[in-house]
């Protein structure tokens, strides 16, 4: 891994179409910008941002902001302006709060929501279009046709959906709706959910699966990021470079919320299906203990998941044997002739895949933590949402005495590898961190 | 995505036009339909192969089982209504029953742009199915003459007021009945109160619905206008017709209903000159 380095803003240009565009009129904001935010998650294919710009040029009075303006960002190493690793122009797509700045009151702090320009696009139009093919195969179409956009499918490689072709029709929703409608339908043979993301990497949208994802190696396992805040001797022997692994703040969100998950259908379920064209009524379980030892058998997860107590009973019987939820829904093959639609199943025991990806997500947010830490181990190691991030956090056992190895003094809980799930990249100046959630479906072992 | 737990829970009706009734082998009783507000109208965006073969419900008095009873009779072009079973998601409608209506020209046969729809007044939508009936106009009917007409002009208008209710999907029987009225009312001159001879009100409205108030065929479009819109309730009076003359026959309705007339000597001339009318077709 890289040096660690700083980035810089060498780029913030405002320019509106009313005002003749990039090339005509634009506005530099670079030293007016007074903190940048970055917003990347695993369930929204684009970026969305805001940035807060301090005017005394009275350049806000001056166009008369609309919400229509562009806002093109360019960052770079604070060592080699020519290094660029970011570079976007997002729609400025409003003010969400304005302040007085002095006392004097002779400017302004502006906060403004920033959206990636397809994203804006992708939610002004609605489409009625018929597609064919897998939903892979539908969503990339969209993508392209919609937005102009590739989908990179390389998180998707090795486990592919299990759902085979279907002809389905847009019914009326926006390419968001749309691309949205079709990933919660996909699930991989785990019955793992799919996701479509936006990186600030790169330009392209990402497909992929959990079943991938977790089978990644965290991108910083030869150097993970530490929580030790009172261990201040190992941190004065710390090289530049590890000081940047060390979480700055870490908290950990509600969890554990096992009623929340068995009301929603998430621990066990009922599913039933009528089918109209030959009468047939198919009814199949859902338990999340069959979908983590599946995930287990297939290497995917280890064997320690710690999101599921299969050992709790209510009553006489264990919990996954009640039916929080009944689900039941109607089908009629042959409504698209020998397709499939986006509903049916001709293998009706892949009814199952309808409720697992999101049991899986519900799961996956069991054990959810927020960790602040420098971002330039993601920019270096382009690092994003869907990788794999490695902990390290010290319990709050404060008996020293039987420790043999390091691990022994780890939260086992807190500790280990995690699936980014959603970023807050903040750029103060030469400043860069990372806000980060993150979860997991196993204790660390 | 499960919209919610219960399919009952979820359900989203809607209008359909019928595009095929000719089911394939083994889809037999079932329709392909285009949905209105759901499937675009454009064939680019979805073609007819991709719309979906809907499922009918019968009535009860069907067996309701394999091989029993009788099969949909709903022909191309039918409009429907029904729900998807499937809500939002919108991609297994049923179909409940058919609407009863009455077809005029689509736009596309009327060489309409698309984007020109639902903007305009009323009047350019008749001026589009008079544009589409002109190819039946093929007499001299003094379209602009707003005085006395001789024999020849008057017969031509007669001929050209049946053919356009005809086109607007009146039986015989009505279109004459209609036409015998106007006739009766007027001699199918324009001047003065209209063809309809139209009190004070309705003459304005005439004037409104068009700059070209004194020509014949406005005056025809304006009739039908008025049928499809204040003057509803005589329309449908006038739909359930058969016969043309007698009580309730298309000739005292439409006297009765839409001219307001009430002198039976009124009814009865009218009643003389649609007879002549149809002996004459």
């Amino acid at each position: 891994m890289a040096q660690s380095q700083q980035y810089k803003i060498v780029e913030a240009t405002m320019a509106a179409d009313r005002l003749g565009g990039f090339n005509i009129n634009s506005f530099d904001l670079r030293s007016l910008i007074a903190e940048l935010n970055i917003f990347e998650s695993l369930d929204k294919p684009y970026l969305t941002g805001s940035v807060s710009i301090l005017d005394d040029k009275a350049i806000f009075d001056a166009i008369q902001f609309q919400g229509t303006e562009r806002l093109r960002i360019k960052m770079a190493s604070v060592e080699n302006e020519l290094d660029v690793v970011f570079e976007r122009t997002f729609m400025m797509t409003g003010i969400e709060r304005v302040r007085k700045a002095n006392a004097n009151a002779k400017s302004s702090m502006y906060l403004f929501t920033l959206i990636d320009e397809h994203a804006f696009v992708g939610r002004i139009r609605k489409f009625s279009k018929s597609y064919e093919g897998s939903i892979q195969t539908i969503i990339t179409k969209i993508m392209a046709n919609e937005f102009g956009k590739n989908i990179d499918l390389s998180y998707s490689v090795g486990a592919p959906g299990v759902q085979t072709d279907i002809k389905c029709i847009v019914p009326n929703l926006t390419p968001l709706q749309a691309v949205s409608w079709l990933t919660s339908r996909a699930s991989t043979e785990t019955g793992s959910p799919f996701f479509t993301y936006a990186s600030m990497h790169d330009d392209n949208i990402r497909l992929g699966n959990l079943d991938v994802m977790l089978q990644q190696k965290a991108f910083n396992r030869k150097l993970p990021y530490t929580y030790n805040p009172s261990n201040v001797s190992i941190a004065e022997g710390q090289s530049e470079l590890e000081k940047t692994f060390t979480i700055k703040h870490l908290r950990a969100g509600s969890m554990s919320n096992t009623l929340k998950l068995i009301e929603a259908g998430a621990v066990t379920s009922k599913y039933s299906n009528t089918n109209l064209n030959t009468g047939q009524i198919f009814s199949q379980r859902h338990s999340i203990r069959k979908t983590l030892e599946n995930l287990q058998n297939k290497e995917i997860i280890g064997d320690k998941q710690n999101v599921f107590d299969g050992d709790f009973f209510v009553g006489d019987q264990q919990i996954d044997l009640y039916d929080a939820q009944r689900y039941h829904t109607v089908t009629s093959t042959g409504t698209y002739g020998s397709y499939k639609s986006y509903n049916d199943e001709f293998d009706e025991t892949k009814f199952r895949k309808k409720l697992e990806p999101s049991a899986l997500k519900n799961h996956l947010h069991k054990n959810t933590l927020n960790v602040v830490v420098e971002g330039a181990g993601f920019i270096v190691s382009k690092a994003t949402v869907g990788d794999i991030v490695n902990l390290k956090v010290v319990n709050d056992n404060s008996m020293t005495e039987n420790v043999n190895n390091e691990d022994d003094v780890l939260d086992k809980r807190m500790s280990g590898d995690f699936i980014i799930y959603d970023t807050r990249h903040t750029f103060q100046g030469t400043q860069h961190s990372v806000s980060m959630n993150v979860c997991k479906l196993e204790r660390m072992e | 995505m499960i919209p919610t737990e219960y399919y009952g829970d979820n359900t989203r009706w809607f209008i359909a036009t019928v595009v095929s009734a000719a089911a394939p082998v083994g889809y037999e009783g079932r329709v392909k339909i285009r949905i209105h507000g759901i499937h675009s109208e454009s064939n680019l965006d979805i073609p007819e192969k991709d719309l979906p073969w809907a499922q009918c419900v019968l009535p009860t008095t069907e067996g309701g089982v394999s091989g029993i009873g009788r099969i949909p009779r709903l022909l191309p072009s039918a409009l429907v209504f029904g729900f998807f079973v499937d809500g939002i998601n919108s991609q297994t409608p049923i179909i409940m029953g058919s609407l009863p209506h009455i077809e005029l020209p689509s736009d596309i046969q009327l060489g309409q742009p698309e984007e020109d729809v639902g903007e305009e007044k009323p009047e350019g939508f008749f001026n589009k199915v008079s544009a589409f009936l002109s190819s039946f106009v093929t007499e001299d009917i003094r379209n602009d003459d707003t005085g006395g007409l001789v024999g020849t002009i008057l017969r031509n208008r007669q001929k050209v007021c049946i053919q356009f209710f005809l086109n607007l999907g009146y039986t015989i029987n009505q279109a004459i009945g209609i036409t015998a009225g106007l006739s009766t009312s007027s001699r199918m001159m324009t001047g003065r109160d209209g063809i309809a001879s139209w009190g004070d009100e309705r003459y304005k409205n005439l004037k409104t619905f068009s700059n070209d108030y004194l020509l014949f065929t406005t005056q025809l479009q304006f009739v039908a206008y008025e049928l499809r819109g204040l003057e509803n309730a005589a329309n449908i009076r006038l739909l359930n017709t058969e016969n043309l003359e007698g009580r309730d026959g298309s000739c005292e309705v439409f006297v009765k209903y839409y001219l307001r007339e009430k002198k039976k000597v009124f009814v009865k001339n009218t009643e003389r000159t649609a007879k002549r009318l149809k002996d004459r077709l």
